[in-house]
This record gives structure tokens, sequence and C-alpha cells, in this order.
């Protein structure tokens, strides 16, 4: 079991919306790369969930904007969506924060000038 | 002290996942230990020590400290196990590695204050559930799990930060020196995704290896015990087996301590009542972490924020229901406490990680409505806060709000999914008025308890006075499923010392009546 290649373009898209061009820019991470890195070390129960949680994020991207999801879906008057859309980008925010080449961005803040 | 599983030692642990040796289903163990948690790990050592042949079964996988590093991108989702409550309410967090939670958990030693022994005695019925009579359980403990006081003297900006929000909030005197399970750490931060230096105290360099010394102790790995095979005997049910995955694990006595999912899971799977008893008055005692922005820098790049966490804060546990901490702080858990944010804000926030400080709050909650059953047969809790709990949580939010903002904050972050602003006092009545529920707050749990509590009598617990669950002859509990309601405070001491505690009065019972074991 692995991520579609839908899966994989939402993923991304969304990684490009959570994390501005200059950090990402300023810095070689692979948001979706780590993703795969987490996936391949988790238990076959977690993967599952993860699955779960980006299939279902896709497809309910389609009424929240697409890769804006995280902010549109934030408005929602659905609870679960709200819930939905934290989880993912918070996936996505861990995949960039937890590399540890990230960190260049905190230490030294100037590398996005 | 840490001990060490020696090469010796590995020859009595196997994996489910690679044919284990046929002895295992051949052999009637003397007890069968379900979980190799904090709870699991000292009834095997105590009954191993006893003489008794011990099989313990655990459902995660064997991860030598050799195979641990602290990427948080090869750990994160590799010891632990999470399920979401019904409705995906809240996360509930536990171990899945040999070891349980003790691999996972950040090494804080507590005791419950006497409060809650007093309200455990009065609802269990049982006099002596009370700090003396248990303390030869947690003095035994303690020894083995090097539980060491923090020296004031390590004080780092995010614990001082700690110690004066304690001044701000009028309760000096609520400030205790944190004591952990460790005589050597170095302050990672990591703890939660297991110590790769082998410094932390956990089951797996302390009361494993005590048991596996004996030579009496076998340990099967990557099983997830499923339920008992139970016969009726004179005395109510008797179990004979567990069902563990594909292997049938036959023993005279069996410990059930993986915890309150696992536990109650197995128990309701085992149809030893209809309806089962088992399940009910199930507690979170949820955590959550709030975030202060300062304008000096709290921590220095390579630095742990907040570790190792000096003080506890518990002046309010009685009265308020919570208690806190200094936070270890990562990039990535940052990342997503405030991931609220637009993406600009959110990068600004995040470059300004050296000026953040967090406290780790927890709730001593008493659900409305909590209670596991089976959903596709896998135990699942259903719980609906309280209205003391929400009130607990929304004093937690002001208190630590006004005191984060008299000490210096610029900016407090409230773990929710649409945190209000608050960047001045003024701010922290719009707290006091929001509406508030579980559903809404980003808390999570990895102190969840309850569903078989001890109770003198069946209308007051599952389980009798020694963890016996009613109606059967030889099925023990020896996990937080016991506590009648949650403890208020980081359970693992208690886990152990209640442990300790039935395994013992187990033994003096079986020796009593039969003989078990080599010895």
């Amino acid at each position: 079991m692995a991520l579609s290649t839908a899966d994989r373009r939402f993923l991304a898209d969304l990684s490009s919306t959570l994390i501005p061009m200059s950090a990402r820019a300023a810095v070689d991470v692979d948001v979706v790369a780590n993703i795969d890195r987490m996936l391949g070390r988790a238990n076959a129960r977690h993967r599952s969930n993860v699955f779960r949680l980006v299939r279902w994020s896709r497809r309910i991207s389609m009424f929240y904007g697409g890769a804006s999801m995280p902010s549109r879906a934030a408005g929602s008057r659905l609870v679960a969506v709200q819930k939905l859309a934290r989880a993912i980008a918070s996936l996505c925010l861990v995949a960039f924060w937890a590399d540890d080449r990230a960190r260049m961005l905190i230490d030294d803040p100037r590398v996005i000038r | 002290m840490i001990r060490e599983i020696t090469d010796t030692h590995r020859g009595h642990i196997h994996s489910a996942a690679s044919s284990p040796p046929a002895a295992i289903e051949s052999v009637v163990w003397d007890a069968c230990v379900v979980g190799s948690g904090p709870g699991g790990a000292v009834a095997a050592a105590t009954l191993a020590e006893a003489g008794w042949r011990v099989m313990l079964i655990e459902r995660g996988a064997f991860r030598p400290p050799a195979d641990m590093n602290f990427q948080l991108l090869d750990m994160a989702m590799r010891l632990g196990r999470l399920e979401l409550t019904r409705g995906a309410r809240t996360t509930l967090h536990s171990g899945s590695v040999l070891g349980g939670g003790s691999v996972l958990y950040g090494a804080v030693a507590m005791r419950p204050p006497s409060f809650v022994f007093d309200e455990w005695a009065t609802q269990s019925g049982i006099a002596m559930l009370n700090d003396v009579a248990l303390a030869p359980y947690y003095d035994h403990v303690g020894r083995h799990m090097s539980v060491t006081r923090q020296a004031p003297r390590l004080e780092n900006r995010a614990n001082a930060i700690v110690r004066e929000m304690a001044d701000a909030l009028g309760c000096p005197d609520g400030l205790e020196i944190a004591a952990r399970y460790t005589a050597g750490c170095r302050g990672t931060g990591l703890c939660t995704i297991g110590c790769g230096f082998d410094l932390k105290g956990t089951m797996v360099n302390s009361f494993l290896p005590i048991a596996l010394d004996t030579g009496n102790l076998t340990v099967l790995t990557d099983c997830e015990a499923l339920a008992l095979e139970t016969s009726e005997s004179g005395a109510g049910r008797r179990a004979t087996a567990v069902h563990a995955g594909s292997l049938r694990i036959r023993a005279r006595y069996f410990v059930l301590a993986a915890g309150p999912l696992p536990t109650n899971g197995v128990l309701m799977r085992s149809r030893l009542h209809r309806p089962s008893p088992a399940g009910h008055c199930v507690s979170l005692q949820p955590h959550g972490l709030i975030y202060a922005l300062f304008d000096e820098p709290v921590t220095t790049p390579g630095e742990a924020n907040g570790v190792p966490a000096i003080y506890n804060f518990t002046g309010m546990l009685q009265q308020r229901r919570y208690y806190w901490f200094a936070s270890s702080l990562h990039p990535a858990t940052l990342a997503t406490y405030t991931a609220h944010l637009p993406a600009d804000e959110h990068q600004r926030v995040m470059s300004r990680f050296h000026y953040m400080s967090a406290v780790t709050i927890t709730i001593r909650d008493a659900p409305a409505k909590s209670r596991i059953g089976l959903h596709r047969d896998a135990p699942e809790l259903d719980f609906e806060e309280s209205c003391g709990d929400i009130d607990a949580v929304r004093r937690c939010f002001v208190d630590a709000s006004r005191a984060l903002l008299a000490v210096g904050a610029r900016r407090v972050f409230l773990p929710m999914l649409q945190p209000p602003r608050v960047e001045q006092p003024d701010d922290v009545s719009t707290i006091e008025r929001m509406p508030m529920s579980y559903d809404r707050l980003l808390l999570y749990s990895d102190h969840t308890s309850g569903g078989c509590a001890l109770g003198a009598r069946p209308d007051r617990g599952v389980t009798d006075a020694y963890g016996r669950v009613r109606g059967t002859e030889n099925v023990h509990v020896a996990d937080s499923s016991l506590f009648p309601s949650a403890c208020g405070v980081a359970p693992s001491w208690t886990i152990m010392a209640l442990s300790r505690m039935i395994a013992l009065n187990l033994v003096a019972s079986a020796n009593s009546t039969r003989p078990l074991g080599r010895s």
C-alpha cells in the first residue's frame, strides 16, 4: 500500500500553500518524500490511518478550494471538516519541520532573506 | 540504574512475526502477562523472581536502544499507536513496542496527592488504597527506576518562566521539584520518541532485564492478545488460554496489563460476563501545549527548551483540576500547534522559535459519559466531557494566559482549532466567554485510565482489591484500568506500584493453594 499519484500531487500542492515559497526555496526539503519516509517506518495501522486521512482530505478539498483547503475549511461550520483540515495541514508541516534541514530557518532566519 | 538486555536475554525474546518456537503453545505457563509497559513488566518481573514460568506477550516489536535515533521523521510513527475516540473527538496515544508506554513517556515520576487517594478509597471502598499502604511498592519501584529529584541549579529560562508564573498567580508554594526515572539525562527533550542514549528509565532497561535474569521469562513480541478462552468452574469462570494472533497460549493465571483500551477489549471479547461490566468510567486526563512568544530568546540554537523539566506546578490540582510543567519544544510541534495561522504569519512565528516557551498542561477530568465498547471487534472509547472538565480547561487556559502575559509573554497560543488572539490581559476575558468543547480543543491523552476499577464490592469495581476480575478465578488486571478515577498526575509510578502489589498477592495466594514453577 502506498500513496497514489493523486495523493502525492495533492500533498505537494498543499505544502506549497502552507509553507511560503521563500522558506521552501531556502532549504531543500521534500515534504512528500518525508511523508514517505515516516510511513516507511510506521506500523500498518498508522499507515492505513494516514492513507485514509489523505484520501478523505483530497476528496473534501474539492469543496474547499483544493490546495487552499486548510485555510478555507477552517471557516467551515462543520467541526469535523475543520479537524480534518487541521490534521492534513499538521501532517505536511511535521514532514517539513521535522526535517533537520528546516532548522536552518529558525537557527539562522537570514537564509530566507 | 540502567540495565541491559543482553545476548543471553535475547534468546528468550521471540517475535510472532517470524515463526516462534512451538514450545510457546505446548507449555502451560504459570502466568501469561499481556503487555510489557509499566504494569506488565513489573508484574512479569515479580512473578519470574518468585520462580514462576512467565510468558509475556507484547503487540509491538522489540526495538533495542541501538535501533533508535533522534530523527523525528524516523521515530515519530514507529514506537507508538494513535487511536481516535468515537467521532474523532480526541486522540489517545500509547506505546506499541517492547516496554510499552515507558519507551515514549517523559520519565516523570509522580505520586498522586493524598486527596486523590482519599477519593479512591471512598469510590472503591478499599481502605488500604492509600499512599501509606502502597509505600513499600512505590519504594521498590523507585529504587529500580532510579527515581531522582531534579536539581534547581539546572533551571533554564523555560523552567524559570514556570517558576515566575507560579509567583504571578500568587501560588509560589504550588511549585514542586520534579522527579524523573533517570540519573543522567542528556536533555535532548525527545523522550517521547524513545531515548537513543538509553539514559531514560524504561521497562527495557529495568524490570524486563530483571525478569529475564531469572531465566523464567519468555517474551513474545508482535503478538496482540485478542480474547481469553474460558471454562466454567466452581468459583466462577476460569481462563485456560489467551488467543493472540494465530497462537493459543495456555497458562494457569493471566495478568492483563496492556493499557485501558486493549485490556478492556480483551475482557469484552472474552465474554466473561453479559453484559460486560468492564469499560465504564474511563478518564482521559488529557494534555495540551500552551505556547508563548517572548521578546528575549528563551533558548539558543542547538539547545533544548524546557529540558529537563525542573518543576511541576501542581498548586491548582485539587482546586482547579490542572497542573503544568515546562515543555520540551520542537519546531515540528510548534508548527502543528500554530497551523491555524496564514502561511506568512506562520513562517514569522516559526522564525521566532527560539523566543518561544511552552507549558504542557494536564487536566484531571471526570467525563460525564465514557465507555469503552467494541466497534468492529476493536475497542473504542466513546466519551463526553463534563461541564466540570470544560471549566477545568477554561480555568487552566485563563490562568496560564494571565501568568504568561504577567511574566513577559507577547502572545499566547492556546491549543484550540481556532484560538483567540491573546496578547494583552484584556484578551483573557475572551477565553472566559468563548464556547468550548473537546471537539474544538487540540488535546490528546496518554494517561487514559479506568474501565476495570478496583472495588471492595461488585457495585464498586470490576476487579477486587487485588486486581482479580470478579467472576473469574485467575484473571487479573495490572495497569491504569484499575484506577477508580483519574490519578491527576503522571500515572506510571502508581501503575508499577499497584502491579507489584497485585503480583505479590497473586504469588502469595497461589502458593498457598498449589505449588507453581520450578522452584
